[in-house]
């Protein structure tokens, strides 16, 4: 018979869907609880080997059934089925199985096992088909034989939430010690968030007898104004600076199917309670088989017998506690206890609740049913001491309880770094010490009485170090409180005869990692823990060492001849248990993934008929086609038409930094590569600023509007980096009297650039902006369309241009009139792409050549560096490797065809030396209506001095596509800049 | 719906900045104020306006009084209230709204009505201020448009 509902468990009925059948569970269920309810004994098959595998345990350190759940998009693989709520309509399958559960092709893998030890997959890197198609081919059915369970291709439907809280004290865990901490901190004034990853609060207190109790505290504590209680939030992973991070599940019907709290927390009291382990012993991983603590939970709180026929097999005084609660239930127990004597008044206990007690027996070897694996029954015999046994007799037994001990689940400590320390007395890892307080089970208490002391002991701790109370610290209870101590208990192994005959014994079922595979692999050199986990997969992924790490460290230590407990366990990394990924992206998905930024004059440039770009997080006018053109024909008739007549451009998003004080200048002039303090007032200049490490940063204008102040413009890819570059550099010269300010938003402005562009200034402002009033990299502050501006003429076209800027809420009229001036005199808008092409006809650098890697020299102005001054980054800018002449420098690229369409990207070689890395690369492309050609700017190692005039390949590796070009200089229009003067 | 996140134009905000500050200059200032500085975190208001200290040598001052950064005629000062936008953050889920854009600590002791904090979202710097009426975010103006929708959104979905 298998499991069953016990009567008198009253709830109502939810119904769901296993394997396509329709159940019936109840409420309050988890799914595990619900299909053993049902019946179901095997619920999916492993990993590797694909062995049938039922419910293990009751919570996170389940490693035997992994279920998937939902349907389509909604799919969602390797779901621990004893942390599943059991909610209505909910759809539940087996996984890694084909063509069924019961009759997997894939468990052939079970026999060919031997194929399949440790280090495996790692083996088939080597040998004779060690890259061959042969072991492509291999690859592609393991991959697909392995696995867990398989994602939906779809996107997901569901939304995610990210919020950040703020606490005093957060306690993971709402047990008998996370309680009793919670109580004692905010009975101190505190605010104390308690995080409960079960759908229901109360940790071991659930499966109590009279739950009345646990309800009424809860009740009591959910009163206090200064305590949340959060049930189905896990506390996932503790991170720098009290951060942890808490994973939420929300009902059915919410705006969100989950919540990521950022939670941060003065103090963290870790109540999150202990695994319990098994041991060892051969098939131990059959259906049926689970830990003792599990079988008590499932009928003491969900009203669920697993099966009839129970053996307990346990190394400990909790698994007494287990063959109590199931034969008060009304089962056939028999508990065997692997020590010579039992505990007098536990076994007294038992006893009279009708368990046959046999103390110094243990499992030897599980059997099953010939053709679904499950349990029917165990051979055992008598612990002849350090794990040694021979099979003397067998029981019959449906279900196989075990118990090898506690592990505290010491994940969050050690997350936090403070590191384990081992219990020989307790046979455990115990929290180390440090800023996380560990309370209850998670500190190696086991008692109820003795929880509760230590929860109360940390929750005033807590209070003490936040400063809330004056009071003592409470004293702490001591970790045990056992009536006898447990077993050393790990492996059991035959005695007198080879393991290998005694049928699979696993250390990790979850990755089906047996105790012969940590043997192999301590074998094979891979001796320390971390090495061993890799090479095993053992306590990997979704397990982080609840199942089996313990035991694998036990296991391996006794293979490499040294004491339990001499090996340190490998660092539990977060998540705690496995989380949705879409918690992680929360809203920033789909279109709304990154924010967008626009311009003033976004709304005026799109009822242009603008198309727009992303540049950055910007939207950047691109162009503005004319019916029947597309970018290439847009663009190109804008640039000309600059070129012609004149153009307006939005160029707000360049980056603006006012430097003020009476010392600016010389900030400046420490700052730029090239000289600043002499800069005129009314007069702009172009600078280049380097990093540090002598590359170039950014370049930009500096504009000097009165004797101590300054703006400083600068590309908008750099913008950010500039502004922090500069307000970093002012925090270390604090003896300059200069502050440095962001404005980049504060002022919005328009290009206005082609010979007739001073026409539409005239316009504009109604001012003088002859070459007299205006010269060449002149600027004034007037006013343009009756709003106070910013006027400089400068270019980056190459013609005679000026950049105006006023504030944003002048940006309409603004933009209104200047196309109506522009429009007058022939003109119109252009956009980034006609930008682009006017300044690579001119040979002008943006963040394609700036690219984090580049000198002056290599941008071919060696001179803009100054030699007369200090400056960031000169010292390291005269590091041999900088001045190494054969670096790439800056070239202008012509076509030998004049119809060719070089590529951005493309790597230069020289003719007949078209193979590696070539000696550069193109940089930027541009369709240029002024050459009738696509011209390209790059990077050739020597630069024009060496190739001026030469041929070279311009190879795109990703189209194919190769183009002989010609080098030369990276001006191609007017070298010697008499445009500008218009 | 109640719940509400508001865009609109944000007042003037003048950043008045001094190579360094003593206790006459601070002096000076609260004079000009009509009342004592705030200290730092807090606003202070004045006529027309809020006070507060942005960074060790640095006030602003948001609203469209007058500035009482008269009283440092050799102060550096710039004017970044055109370079951003404000969202009202208002109803009784605005605090709920305001934790899922900034990182502060918005509990009712630390950040009372009077706190002023500078902090960071979506990778923007922005201002966060909590008056009677409720929270207000000075956003870069480029983003406001961005920021608010998606705050609304949140709104919304949290009022159901």
């Amino acid at each position: 018979m298998s499991g069953f509902r016990l009567r008198g468990h009253a709830a109502p009925l939810v119904p769901f869907t296993w394997q396509g059948r329709a159940m019936l569970g109840a409420q309050g269920d988890t799914l595990a609880a619900a299909l053993l309810a049902n019946g179901v004994r095997t619920v999916g098959r492993s990993f590797k080997h694909h062995r049938p595998r039922g419910i293990m345990a009751a919570g996170e350190e389940e490693a035997g059934a992994l279920v998937t759940l939902g349907e389509g998009a909604r799919t969602t693989p390797n779901l621990k089925p004893s942390v599943v709520e059991l909610e209505a309509g909910l759809v539940a399958r087996a996984q890694n199985c084909w063509p069924s559960l019961r009759f997997d092709l894939g468990a052939v893998n079970d026999r060919l096992s031997p194929l399949f030890a440790a280090g495996f997959y790692y083996k088939t890197f080597m040998g004779p088909f060690a890259d061959t198609r042969i072991w492509m081919a291999c690859e592609r059915l393991i991959r697909r034989a392995a696995g867990m369970g398989a994602a939906s291709p779809l996107p997901d439907p569901d939304l995610y939430d990210r919020v950040h809280g703020h606490c005093d004290v957060l306690v993971a865990g709402s047990g008998p010690a996370g309680l009793a901490a919670a109580r004692e901190a905010a009975d101190a004034g505190l605010d104390v968030v308690v995080a409960e990853a079960d759908f229901a609060l109360g940790g071991d207190r659930l499966s109590d007898r009279d739950p009345q109790e646990l309800a009424a505290a809860l009740a009591e504590l959910d009163a206090l104004p200064n305590v949340r209680l959060m049930a189905r939030t896990m506390v996932f992973g503790l991170y720098d600076h009290g951060v942890a991070g808490l994973v939420e599940r929300l009902p059915a019907g919410a705006p969100w199917r989950e919540r990521l709290h950022v939670m941060h927390a003065r103090k963290v009291v870790a109540a999150t309670g202990a695994l319990q382990r098994g041991f060892v012993f051969g098939d131990n991983d059959r259906p049926g088989v689970m830990s003792a603590a599990a079988a008590r939970t499932y009928v003491r709180r969900f009203g669920v017998a697993p099966a009839r026929e129970v053996v307990v097999a346990g190394a400990e005084d909790s698994a007494y506690a287990a063959s109590i609660a199931l034969a008060q239930a009304g089962l056939d127990v028999i508990h065997l206890d692997a020590r010579e004597a039992a505990p007098p008044a536990l076994a007294e206990r038992a006893r009279a609740a009708g368990v046959d007690l046999r103390p110094g027996w243990v499992p030897v070897r599980t059997q099953g049913h010939a053709l679904g694996g499950e349990l029917r029954g165990l051979s055992v015999g008598r612990h002849l001491g350090d794990g040694r046994a021979r099979a003397e007799t067998r029981l019959p037994a449906e279900i196989l309880a075990v118990s090898g001990g506690w592990s505290p689940s010491i994940h969050l400590t050690t997350q936090a770094r403070q590191k384990p320390a081992w219990s020989a007395e307790l046979g455990c890892f115990l929290p180390g010490e440090g800023e996380v307080l560990s309370c209850g089970a998670a500190a190696g208490v086991w008692s109820r009485e003795g929880a509760e002391t230590s929860g109360r002991a940390a929750g005033r701790l807590a209070a003490i170090a936040l400063k809330a109370t004056r009071r003592r610290p409470l004293k702490d209870a001591d970790p045990g409180g056992d009536e006898a101590p447990p077993a050393a208990l790990w492996e059991v192994r035959p005695a007198g005869r080879a393991f290998h005959g005694a049928g699979k014994a696993y250390v990790d079922p979850l990755h089906d990692v047996t105790a012969d595979d940590v043997r192999l692999a301590r074998q094979e050199g891979f001796e320390a823990p971390e090495h061993m986990k890799r090479y095993t997969t053992l306590g990997m992924a979704p397990d982080q060492g609840k199942a089996g790490g313990v035991i694998g460290l036990a296991v391996l230590a006794v293979a490499r001849g040294e004491g339990t407990g001499s090996l340190a366990p490998t660092t539990f990394r977060p998540p705690y248990a496995p989380v949705s990924m879409g918690i992680f992206a929360g809203p920033d998905r789909g279109p709304g993934w990154a924010p967008v930024r626009r311009t003033p004059f976004h709304a005026q440039a799109e009822a242009a008929g603008a198309v727009f770009v992303d540049a950055g997080l910007w939207k950047r006018a691109w162009f503005f086609p004319r019916p029947g053109e597309d970018l290439t024909a847009a663009s190109m008739r804008e640039a000309a038409m600059v070129r012609a007549t004149v153009g307006v451009a939005d160029v707000s998003t360049l980056g603006k930094v006012e430097v003020q004080g009476r010392d600016a200048a010389a900030f400046l002039d420490r700052i730029f590569a090239n000289p600043m303090a002499n800069l005129p007032v009314g007069r702009a200049r172009y600078g280049l600023l380097l990093r540090e490490d002598g590359i170039v940063l950014d370049d930009g204008t500096v504009w000097r509007l009165a004797g101590d102040r300054f703006l400083v413009t600068c590309t908008t890819a750099h913008a950010a980096t500039t502004a922090e570059h500069l307000a970093r550099w002012r925090f270390r010269w604090p003896e300059l009297d200069a502050t440095v300010d962001e404005t980049t938003e504060a002022w919005c402005g328009l290009a206005l650039a082609g010979p007739r562009s001073r026409a539409v200034l005239e316009a504009l402002t109604g001012a003088d902006v002859s070459d007299a009033a205006l010269p060449h990299l002149g600027v004034r502050e007037i006013e343009a369309t009756g709003a106070p501006a910013r006027v400089a003429r400068l270019s980056f076209s190459g013609e005679r241009a000026y950049e105006v800027m006023v504030r944003p809420e002048a940006a309409a009229a603004l933009w209104q009139a200047a196309l109506a001036a522009a429009g007058a005199e022939g003109g119109g808008p252009y956009g980034l792409e006609a930008l682009d092409i006017l300044r690579v006809e001119k040979g002008h650098v943006t963040g394609r050549e700036i690219d984090g890697r580049v000198t002056p020299g290599d941008l071919g102005m060696p001179g803009m560096a100054s030699r007369a001054k200090d400056y960031v980054g000169r010292a390291l800018m005269e590091r041999e490797g900088l001045l190494d002449p054969a670096r790439p420098v800056l070239i202008g690229l012509r076509p030998v065809e004049p119809g060719a369409k070089v590529a951005g990207g493309a790597l230069l070689h020289p003719l007949g030396a078209e193979t590696g890395r070539g000696i550069g690369h193109v940089s930027s492309v541009a369709d240029s209506p002024a050459l009738g050609m696509r011209i390209a700017l790059g990077f050739a190692a020597g630069g024009p001095a060496r190739w001026d005039g030469k041929l070279l390949m311009a190879k795109d590796p990703i189209s194919g596509r190769d183009v002989k070009m010609r080098a030369g200089p990276p001006c191609f229009l007017d070298p010697w800049g008499e445009r500008l003067h218009g | 719906m109640a719940e509400t996140a508001i865009l609109s134009p944000c007042p003037p905000l003048r950043q008045a900045s001094l190579p360094a500050i003593g206790a006459p200059a601070l002096r000076r200032l609260a004079e000009a104020l009509g009342a004592p500085l705030p200290p730092p975190g807090r606003a202070a208001a004045g006529e027309g306006g809020l006070l507060w200290r942005a960074a060790p040598r640095s006030w602003r001052w948001l609203g469209e009084g007058a500035a009482p950064f008269h009283a440092w005629p050799e102060a550096a000062t710039v004017e970044l209230g055109p370079g951003l936008s404000r969202i009202a953050l208002r109803g009784p889920l605005a605090r709920e709204v305001a934790a899922r854009a900034v990182a502060l600590d918005l509990r009712e002791a630390a950040f009372p009505p009077g706190a002023v904090a500078t902090t960071v979202h979506r990778g923007a710097t922005v201002t966060l201020l909590r008056g009677a009426e409720g929270w207000d975010l000075l956003v870069p103006r480029s983003l406001g448009e961005d920021f608010a929708a998606r705050l609304a959104e949140i709104a919304g979905r949290l009022e159901g």
